[in-house]
């Protein structure tokens, strides 16, 4: 039986789902998150409650985390693994306690790219439990794993277009021509503006009055709320919390939340335009194009160091030009 | 009661409880009266990752309310955040439709005070109801039943400008969702709430007063009394020589009064676009056949009653109110030959009676019947009397109008003659009103003919009886 390691914010039913957060503490959820009746389905020994970042590893050949600001891709690479971050509405969302809806999907993780394309052909489908899963044809997308990229045009998005990539184990790909985005340098800025607003709404359910944590310092409505939730966040959501609130109030919001809503729309064109010139793009992760697969929708993956980023639905691709790479770089136990 | 000097300006924001199935959001049953939290889930009590799903019927609903609002229809529409705290909101985040509604500008005509008046609407959209809050002496406890139950908002026009406007707005809303089905209507249980928005201004005035806006409402005689008792707030400071402010305001039923809620600039709720949800695309050829859908509803059969059939206002308003009795009454008319007055006076008086006894439905009787009762009366065969008789049998038994007459023997008595010896027995067994009619007292006599009428089974003909009756005492 093939075991998985499933991130602490994917519900297990019964099982403690905290988001290593003292606000969740004591959270077991009454239900299963969709992935993880896939999983079952498929035979897999679900492992729940893992913490997942880039300075922590897990003991199994598969792995679910949510992909929130690139954090499945960095944890692939700090530990030398594969992850993908699938197609938004490719992956039900169903169970994933997530900051910002728009632009987090779970992303299977694995040792190699056969490992990956094999956890997502489980866990990704329609799903009438989340309403933005888009209904398709998936297909089983270990079959064409080696069917390799030929004719493939791969844009590189290197800051210089000659740089030896992958330490000079490059494949030989038959055509790479230089990509640009030129709102690149919003990005970061641009998805932040978006991840805090969603996170500033998504995170309001935790007020002390249904689940989760507490204060017991509180003798009104109003203590009840703003003690809770001061004892219960850490430093970086409140932060989070507050800039989000910012952005979309009614003063502000001109400025900053329906900016990045425009400079979102912007970046989305700018890729389409890219993949109007090459098949696949490759990229390095940095904080500017690690959020560009998030804001898009797009599907990318993180394989030997680097970014491959794929039109939507295009993961057969992906997958194959990913697996190039993993044959390039000398790993050749898939 | 209102100052000539003003003029009251009034917007209505009407939320409507939907009576679909399952609720708007969850696969929860949509059903007032369960147990509380019974009808419950993880989504409706907003579970971290729990997602939304959007009930088609609540959609569908929302279109054919809007149809009968002459709505524009948005083919596409989104749901959008509205962010706040409060117990009573599981997610603290309330999904409604701000920026793109589902319906967009609309009107209704309504008749009042003898008049056609168009009421604009602003839009008409969907959104999730709130948990009740049930407050007790030492605790306040949260029952989810009522969270995520599909909501109608329709907002209007600031068009009103009398109580009787709003009256009639109101209850030709609640008469409209039932005759769409669409709703359970019924303010008691909560199912339609009002949000009032009032200003006044001096008659003439090319700009409208300062805004009020009144929340809480969920009567509709508390919505014209918290109109009235702002309107009166408004005039007394306006006469003091001071402003208006702008404010939201609660109406306590209880006291009968309003109270300041929040200011303004805590109202802003953050909106945004819901990102759990897709856009809502609508095929058109769907939109256009929900229109097919719409009866003639109860506003415009008000107007066709009132100039078309002569019947009064008030008449009319009660009669169509109703989509049964309504109908019913139009059937009887496309049968002909009775005036369509007196189908209405039977059908509002005896036929409604009876049904609301609880014992019989309009289905016990045919159209065709009671058109044909009341030819018999108008052709003077048998009396009004005679009628409620026949209605009755009718009700009770599979008989024919003509049988019914035939076998009661109600056939109304023309030939004085035959109603000599009744006029005698009663005015020999009521000698004091007698005396009451020659001292001056001539109303006595419908007494007398209503004696006369009993003692002959109702066969009498009222109009010779009173002729009779008169010819004797006055002789
Ligand atoms: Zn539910």
């Amino acid at each position: 039986m093939k075991t998985i390691s499933i991130k602490d914010d994917i519900c297990i039913k019964g099982e403690l789902t905290t988001c290593g957060s003292k606000m969740l503490a004591n959270f077991k959820p009454p239900y299963n998150a969709t992935v993880v009746d896939k999983l079952a389905a498929a035979c897999f020994n679900v492992i729940g409650g893992n913490t997942m970042d880039e300075n922590s590893s897990i003991d199994a050949d598969f792995a679910l985390c949510s992909d929130h600001a690139g954090l499945a891709r960095r944890f692939a690479m700090a530990n030398s693994l594969i992850a993908l971050k699938p197609t938004y509405g490719s992956v039900s969302r169903y169970g994933l306690i997530t900051p910002a809806p728009s632009l987090d999907q779970i992303s299977p993780i694995g040792k190699t790219v056969r490992d990956v394309a094999e956890l997502y052909s489980v866990i990704c489908g329609m799903d009438e439990r989340d309403s933005t899963t888009v209904e398709r044809d998936y297909p089983n997308f270990c079959e064409n794993l080696d069917k390799g990229i030929e004719g493939i045009i791969v844009g590189t998005a290197f800051c210089r277009p000659q740089q030896n990539i992958l330490g000079g184990k490059m494949p030989p790909l038959q055509k790479t021509i230089p990509i640009e985005l030129p709102s690149i340098e919003y990005a970061s800025t641009v998805f932040q503006i978006i991840a805090y607003a969603e996170t500033f709404s998504n995170l309001a359910r935790y007020d002390g009055i249904k689940f989760g944590y507490r204060s017991e310092n509180a003798a009104t409505l109003a203590e009840l709320y703003e003690n809770t939730r001061a004892e219960g966040f850490g430093y970086d959501t409140k932060k989070q919390i507050i800039t989000g609130a910012i952005a979309l109030s009614r003063d502000n919001r001109h400025l900053y939340y329906d900016r990045a809503i425009r400079g979102r729309a912007k970046l989305c064109a700018e890729l389409d335009n890219a993949f109007a010139q090459s098949d696949v793009i490759i990229t390095p992760l940095d904080d500017s194009w690690t959020v560009i697969p998030n804001l898009t929708g797009c599907p990318a993956i993180a394989v030997g160091g680097i970014q491959i980023i794929a039109p939507k639905f295009s993961e057969e691709l992906l997958f194959r030009a990913a697996r190039t790479i993993e044959i390039a770089g000398g790993d050749s136990n898939a | 009661m209102l100052n000539p000097k003003y003029e009251m300006v009034i917007g209505l924001e009407t939320h409507a409880e939907l009576s679909t199935e399952s609720k708007i959001f969850c696969a929860c049953k949509n059903e007032f009266g369960s147990e509380v939290n019974t009808n419950c889930c993880p989504v409706c009590m907003g579970m971290p990752g729990s997602l939304p799903q959007l009930n088609k019927m609540a959609v569908e609903y929302a279109i054919m309310m809007g149809h009968a609002l002459n709505c524009e229809i948005n083919l596409v529409s989104k749901m959008d955040r509205k962010n706040y705290f409060y117990p009573d909101l599981p997610k603290s985040y309330q999904v409604s439709q701000v920026e793109q509604p589902i319906c967009g500008k609309g009107h209704i005509d309504l008749y009042v005070n003898g008049e056609t008046k168009r009421i604009g609407i602003n839009q008409l959209h969907i959104e999730e109801d709130t948990a009740k809050l049930i407050h007790e002496d030492d605790a306040t406890l949260i029952d989810f039943n009522r969270a995520m139950v599909p909501l109608i908002e329709i907002v209007s026009a600031p068009d009103f400008r009398s109580l009787a406007e709003v009256e009639a707005y109101l209850d030709n809303i609640k008469a409209i969702l039932e005759y769409l089905d669409i709703s359970d209507a019924k303010m008691q249980e909560g199912s339609i709430r009002c949000d009032v928005n009032v200003s006044i201004n001096e008659v003439g005035a090319t700009e409208f007063g300062t805004r009020i806006e009144v929340k809480n409402v969920s009567t509709f005689s508390g919505a014209l009394r918290a109109i009235e008792y702002e309107v009166a707030r408004h005039i007394e400071i306006l006469e003091r020589g001071e402003e208006v402010q702008s404010e939201t305001r609660r109406w306590d039923d209880m006291k009968g009064e309003t109270i300041p809620m929040r200011g303004k600039e805590a109202n802003d709720y953050l909106v945004f676009t819901d990102p759990d949800f897709l856009p809502i695309v609508l095929e058109k050829s769907y939109v256009d056949e929900l229109k097919t859908r719409i009866p003639t509803l109860p506003n415009e059969r008000v107007i066709k009653y009132v100039t078309e059939y002569s019947i009064p206002e008030s008449e009319a308003a009660v009669l169509s109110h109703s989509k049964s009795r309504s109908d019913f009454f139009e059937e009887c008319v496309t049968i002909g030959n009775a005036t369509p007055k007196s189908l209405a006076n039977w059908v509002l008086g005896d036929i409604s009676k009876i049904i609301n006894d609880g014992k019989f439905t309009l289905s016990d009787i045919s159209p065709q019947s009671i058109v044909e009762m009341v030819r018999n009366i108008e052709s003077g065969k048998i009396s009004n009397t005679a009628g409620k008789t026949v209605l009755d049998e009718l009700f009770t038994t599979d008989k024919s109008v003509e049988q019914i007459i035939a076998d009661k023997g109600l056939a109304q008595l023309n030939d004085t003659s035959a109603l000599e010896q009744i006029v005698a027995d009663v005015l020999a067994a009521n000698p004091k009103t007698i005396e009451d009619y020659k001292s001056g007292k001539t109303n006595v006599l419908g007494f007398l003919v209503g004696q006369c009428m009993k003692a002959s089974r109702g066969t009498g003909n009222p109009q010779i009886l009173n002729d009779m009756i008169k010819g004797i005492l006055d002789n």
